[in-house]
Parts: C-alpha cells; structure tokens; sequence
C-alpha cells in the first residue's frame, strides 16, 4: 500500500499525540490515581502505535508497544510510577518525537529503540515482581454484577486468570481461543477483556469468572492446551464474598462499580477512544491555505472600500442600497474567517509541564505550574509566533526568578516556588503573563550590571527605581546571570523577545516587586490583519493610528503648547501630554511643516499627543507587514493600502513610549 | 555559482552605464510609481510601495552605488524575487535579455564590494552584473535564500 499521500497527516497526528502524551505522563507523576489520564494515555499511545505500524515504522510502533506495557502499570496498581519510569517513558517520547522529526526530513524512521526498550522491559519486570506480592496481600477481588447476579444459580463461581507468554504474537486470536474454551468448561459469565472486545486486547492476562459445571483442574487443563498460556489459576468464589459484593452494588448502583469487569486492558481504552470522539466532525486544513484565504479576504476588503468611495460620487439608482449589502456579506464573510484562523492558546501552553517540570528538576527548585485560560483563542500566526518568547520566559523566570528551596525557606516563604502561566482577554487584546513568586526584580543589582555593561551611566543608576529596572532588562546586551547557564543564557535576551512580540503588534512588560515576585506581561492584538484605524496625514503622507488606541482628536490652536525642558507639552484643561511631532515620530525625522491637529493617544501606561497636519477619517485596514529593514527608526508597525492605491504606515503606539522614556531617562 | 554555462541577464542601464541582474531573480519591472517614503537608517530605502495588496520595499540602486541620484521619468521598478519576499530596485531604463556564456564573465573580487558579482565583456560594453543579495546586504532576502545563492 502506498501511505505516503498519509504522510502529512501522520506527521500532524503523531506531533499531536506525542505532545498529548507528555503532557499526560506529566500529570500523572502528580496525580498518579486520575483514572481519565490513564485511560487517555492508553487511547493515544494505542493510536499512535497503531498509526506508525500503518505507515509501516515498525521500530516506533515496537517501542510504543513496550510503553503501553508500562502504562498497563498503571492501571493493575494505583500509586503511580516510580520517578526513573517516568524518566524513561518521557525520554522514549523524545526519542519518537526526534523519530517523527527525522521521518519528516528522510522518509525513514532513524531509530534504534533496542535500548529504550530494555529498559522499560527492565520496568516492566521489576513491577510485575511488586504487583504479585501486591495482589496476594491486598483485597480480594470483587466479582463484578453480572457474577453477583447468578449467585443464586447453584453453580460453583470461579474466578480465572490465564496468563499469556511475553512474546506473544496475536494475544487477541489467544484471548479468544481461551474464552472459548473456557466457555466449554461452563458459563464464562464476564470477562477482561470482555469477548465482544476481543479485538482490540493487547495484554498478557486474561481474567474470567465463570460459571463452572467442570472442577478446576479440567478448567485450568482446557486453557493451557491453548497455545502461548503459561499458566491458569482457578480460584472459587465463596458465597460470602457474594453476598457482600452484592450488598456492596446495592449501595452503589453498577454502572459506578470500578469491578475488574471494567479494567479491560487495551480493550476498554480502544472503546474510550470511539465514545470519545463522537460528534465533532472537523477538517484538518492546511495552514498556508487559511493564510491564502486571509490574504484574498484582505485584497476583497481592499477593493470593497475603493467601490465604496466610487459609488459614493456616482449616483445610479439602489447602488447605496446594493453597496450596504455588499459591505455586510463581506464584513460576515471577514468575521468569519477571522474566526476560522482562531485557535485556543492551549497550542503554545501544552509544552509547558514537560518543560517545567525538566527544568525545575536540572535547577533543583521545587516548582508548582498553574496554566490559566488556556482556551483563549488567538490569531493562528500569533500563537505559533509565541512559543519561543513564552519559553524564554518561562525559562527566565524558573533560572532568575525562583529560588531554590532552601533560600525560600530563609525567606519565608513555602518551599515550593509557584509559576503561573495565564492566557486573558482584555478589551481588544490578549494579555498572556508569567507570573512566578519568586524573588523579583532587584533595582540595585540590575543597575550595577547595566553599568557594567555601559547601558547606562553611574549617575542613572542612582537614581534608578523598580519600573526603570524593569525596563533595562530589555536593553540589547543586557542579562542579569552572573553566568552564562545552559537555562535562559542561550546568547538570546530579553531584547529578542521584545524584538518578536513587537513584531506581531503586542509589547512585553516587566512588573515586579522585590521578594515577592515578577510578572512578564505580553499585550498582544487580538486579530492581527484586520483593523479599525483613524487615518491622518503628515505633510500629505497617511498614516493610520489604530482605532483602540485614539482616546480623542483636539484643534491645536484651541490649546496651549508650553516648552519644557525642551519637550513640547500640549496643555488641557485637565491634563498635560508630551507633545510628540508626527513627522519626527513617524516619518524620516524632520518636523512637519504644518501641524494643525493632535491625536491623543494611549501609549503603554501613558497618555501621548502627536501633532498632524490632517485628520481624514476612521477606515478599515489591512494590515501588511512592512519589509524589515524600511523602518527602524521610526514609531511605525506596519502598512495598509488604501483605496487610493497609497500605503498608509500603522503607527506603533508603544513603541512612541520607549522612545520618550529613554529621552527622559 | 551556477554549473550552466550560459546565463541570462536582465540588462538596464543607470546614468551611463549598464548592469544586470541575473534573469532567474527578476519576477517582473513597473513603471516608476512613486515610493511611499519610510523613515529607514539606509539612505537607498527610497520607500515602500504596493505590489497587488503587497507591500514591497524599494531600493535606489544609483545611491546604493553611488551614482548620481537623478533618475529620468521613464524609470522603472525591477522587481526582483527572493525565497520569501520581494524587494523593488530603482533603474533608468530596461535594455534588454541578454545570454552570456560563462566564460565571458569575469569575477571582480578585487573590487571588495558585495553587491557586483562579475562583469560581464560583451563586445565593446561592460555590463556589470550585480548580487542580489550583497547589494542590499541581505536586505528582504532569508537565510535560505542566501544559502541558495551561495551553493
């Protein structure tokens, strides 16, 4: 069979599950009893074992196959696993995942997974030992409803328990063979696995209670003539122990009972993978085709506002008419596939626990990770954008933020340390924030090390406070480590992740308290291609200032400008605002020749005014992005083109902070 | 450097005298429109304008060089491509496609400037034939474009 027009979906699909599974063998070191994660790891390791062997890798579907042996732990024993299982089953997904990346590039699985597998054969090993003692010392086991239901029929209950070898080939066709046979032994009144699910058992064991009308010894004869059994027991069910499950199930209705009825290996996992996904019918698309399909989304919005303006000097009798429906199917169709390119931001916070919890353990801090607001959505092409700033942030907080336990214990404070990563809308943005209580930002340190460094003069750091701190940590070259760890000192500072989160149209913020904690705060647009702006003109070139960030429009002349300290300030009844020059801001440097308006804007924290020449009026833009290296010095974040044909630059709201703050500095 | 032996060359000429770009580079020419000026620390960024609802920066080649900056009105907007975008160059006049075998080209590394990648001697004209890449030090071109170009 040829598989390879499959291969892209494979690669999406195991990507998916591998970062599943992490993110599941994660939560099961913490909460080791949580029964839904262990049935979730077993429907995706299952299918992910499933889907290599199709494509024919065998190695990865061999070495999936010998962790699904581990994760069947989980299931005969609650506890958990020790901390080297988890070890090794999260350094087999980093194999498989270095294994898909591999098949990506070649086509072939570049994969020796012998050793892998010998270690969690090695697992395996050690814990079946345990379990033994386990089971013989703990509880008996409870007969499930359907064996409490036939009590009264007179005949012997037996529960038995077939044990497959190892290297079994086909342990379903065994399992089958068994409860057939075991059925001539008498009535086989419930299974693990059950006969109608057969077909899906991957296990070793085989657990059956059975009506008897033969004695044991035929019983366990009957199974052992089966091929590949190692070994039968019998064990009758005394009435007693009957009579109590059935008084039990009386309490609690059946469906609730957790019976071995219920622990059905593979068998029950593969029945929890179809109930669960009923209902969704969903495409899988092509990312660069949505991207497509924004592109002519926004070339349509472009030359609806040109018909518009067109249609509004002609006058032919229902155009206006006509154009309003026009204008309202394309703004559906544009919210439409707006929403189309939305995803959760769950996308970049899935890597997290695993992260967290390697990093936590290499830097020995003990470290608890709350993810909040995870289904947030986002623009596609942001949240893909986000994952490198967000680990580097997340990085920086654990190494430089957090202490180790020991210090924390001197300050005060719980052992473990708490990094929180939340996701929330805030009018037309995302604000995203990692948040640790670790031991913030130190003014004093930072300062020194700027001086260091020649960012900043003796003088400045004397006066420096928490905000201005704050600030420096973004200046080109600047990193607090005193040295160069394998964790956040990757040669990439806090000025590359500013450079990427300004690029899609957001900023990155610093706000700390000293001993208590520091909070990296990422302001991102909520959708990035489309957007409402007030368009102005600088010396009759346009610009566009986004709509969200126009708090009012004021007449220059009707205002008193005041010098100081040679910064102009424009003075309001109630308010003063530095007056920014728009062709200084925003254009080539100079001042604009004639400046009638001002446009006061939200800018970070602060309130700005920037002088223009003409206001034209509010528009619906499409945002382009601007080639790199065209404008970078001035306040500009990208470009739009008008109906006229001209391109109208987006003016960078906070990027007008930075550089008056740096002039105030 | 490519293995063929011929190469096709997109000739124009700026002030008195010609160059090229190699033909597999030029996705199309324009007439001049006037660039949208942008505030950029390179003085040869003369603007951005707008190709099809994309925005393309534009370079003057003459400053870029060093040539006199007086540019005729029929000038024209060569389009050239790269991997992952576009980037507009500023000439007087488009001459013509011009075939030369390899031979005829020859490399000019004493001249120590990036942006000319050999001269080209075609009877009694030289026609300077100019890298893409170095010419705008990578400007608008990505890394694997570079590679590409390097290979």
């Amino acid at each position: 069979m040829d598989v390879s027009e499959y291969m892209p979906m494979f690669l999406a699909e195991a990507r998916e599950h591998l970062q599943e599974l992490n993110l599941a063998v994660v939560r099961i070191e913490e909460t080791p009893d949580d029964q839904e994660t262990v049935n979730e790891i077993f429907r995706i390791a299952h299918s992910m074992k499933g889907m290599s062997a199709t494509m024919g890798f065998e190695r990865m579907a061999a070495l999936t196959h010998k962790m699904e042996d581990v994760f069947e732990l989980l299931r005969q024993r609650s506890g958990g696993l020790p901390r080297e299982a988890i070890d090794v089953l999260l350094k087999c997904l980093d194999t498989l995942e270095a294994t898909v990346d591999a098949i990506e590039e070649t086509g072939a699985e570049d994969l020796d997974p012998t050793e892998l597998i010998e270690q969690l054969t090695g697992l395996v090993r050690e814990r079946t030992t345990e379990q033994e003692v386990h089971r013989s010392g703990g509880p008996a086991p409870v007969p499930p409803p359907e064996v409490v239901a036939e009590r009264a029929g007179g005949r012997r209950i037996v529960r038995v328990v077939v044990e497959l070898t190892e290297d079994c080939a086909m342990p379903s066709v065994r399992a089958y063979m068994v409860l057939n046979a075991l059925g001539e032994q008498g009535t086989v009144l419930s299974s693990a696995p059950a006969i109608e699910k057969v077909d899906a058992f991957e296990g070793r064991t085989i657990e059956a209670w059975l009506a008897a009308e033969a004695h044991d010894e035929e019983i366990v004869e009957a199974a052992q003539r089966i091929a590949d059994v190692t070994g039968a027991q019998v064990a009758e069910i005394s009435q007693e122990t009957l009579d109590a499950a059935a008084e039990q199930q009386r309490e609690h209705p059946p469906a609730a009972a957790s019976g071995p009825g219920e622990r059905q290996g593979a068998a029950a996992a593969g029945a929890a993978a179809h109930n669960g996904h009923k209902g969704t019918t969903s495409v899988r698309v092509d990312a660069s085709r949505l991207d497509q399909l924004m592109h002519y989304m926004g070339e349509l919005v472009v030359h609806r506002t040109h018909v518009e303006s067109l249609a509004s000097q002609a006058e032919v009798p229902g155009l206006q008419q006509a154009m309003a429906d026009l204008a309202r199917a394309s703004q559906a169709l544009q919210a439409m596939v707006m929403q189309v390119r939305m995803i959760p931001v769950e996308a970049v916070f899935l890597r997290f626990p695993r992260l967290v919890r390697d990093l936590s353990a290499k830097l020995g801090k003990q470290v608890e990770l709350k993810l909040v607001g995870q289904d947030t959505e986002l623009d596609r092409t942001v949240v893909d954008a986000l994952g490198d700033p967000l680990v580097h942030l997340v990085r920086n907080g654990l190494d430089h933020g957090l202490e180790t336990p020991e210090e924390r214990l001197a300050a005060g404070k719980p052992e473990t340390g708490l990094l929180e990563i939340s996701a929330a809308h805030a009018g037309g943005n995302v604000v995203i924030s990692v948040r640790d209580d670790g031991r913030g930002i130190d003014p004093e340190k930072v300062a020194a090390k700027a001086v260091e460094k020649g960012i900043i003069t003796p003088e400045q750091a004397e006066s420096i406070d928490q905000a201005r701190a704050a600030e420096l940590l973004f200046a080109p070259g600047f990193s607090t480590a005193e040295r160069t760890s394998d964790i956040s000192g990757r040669g990439v500072g806090m000025d590359a992740v500013r450079t990427v989160i300004r690029e899609l149209g957001g900023d990155v913020t610093f706000v700390s308290e000293k001993g208590v904690g520091t909070t990296a705060q990422i302001r991102l647009p909520l959708t990035l291609a489309i957007m409402s702006a007030l368009l102005v003109e600088v010396d009759g070139l346009p610009y566009a200032i986004p709509l969200e960030r126009v708090q009012r429009t004021v007449r220059l002349e009707d205002h008193v400008v005041r010098s100081v300290a040679g910064s102009r300030m424009l003075v309001m009844r109630e308010e003063v605002y530095p007056l920014l020059d728009g062709g200084e801001a925003l254009g080539r440097g100079l001042p604009a020749s004639d400046t009638d308006h001002a446009v006061i804007v939200t800018s970070g924290d602060r309130t700005m005014a920037i002088a223009v020449s003409k206001l034209v009026g509010q528009r619906e833009l499409v945002t382009r992005p601007l080639p790199s290296d065209v404008s970078d010095s001035a306040a500009v974040s990208g470009g739009a083109v008008l109906s006229s044909g001209e391109i109208a630059l987006i003016v960078d709201c906070d990027a007008l902070t930075t550089t008056t703050g740096l002039i105030a500095a | 450097m490519s293995t063929e032996s011929t190469r096709q060359l997109v000739v124009f000429s700026l002030g008195e005298e010609e160059y090229a770009l190699p033909i597999t580079r030029v996705h199309e020419i324009i007439r001049w429109t006037e660039p949208r000026s942008v505030a950029s620390d390179e003085p040869w960024v003369r603007g951005v304008i707008s190709l099809r609802g994309k925005i393309v920066p534009v370079y003057d080649l003459a400053a870029r060089l060093g040539l006199a900056a007086e540019r005729p009105e029929h000038a024209k907007i060569v389009i050239v491509e790269t991997a992952a975008d576009m980037a507009g160059v500023v000439v007087d006049d488009v001459e013509e496609v011009l075939t030369v075998e390899e031979e005829q080209l020859d490399s000019v590394p004493a001249a120590g400037d990036p942006a000319i990648e050999a001269i080209a001697k075609i009877d009694q004209r030289l026609v300077v034939l100019l890298d893409p890449v170095g010419l705008f030090g990578g400007a608008g071109l990505d890394a694997e474009q570079l590679a590409e170009v390097a290979a």
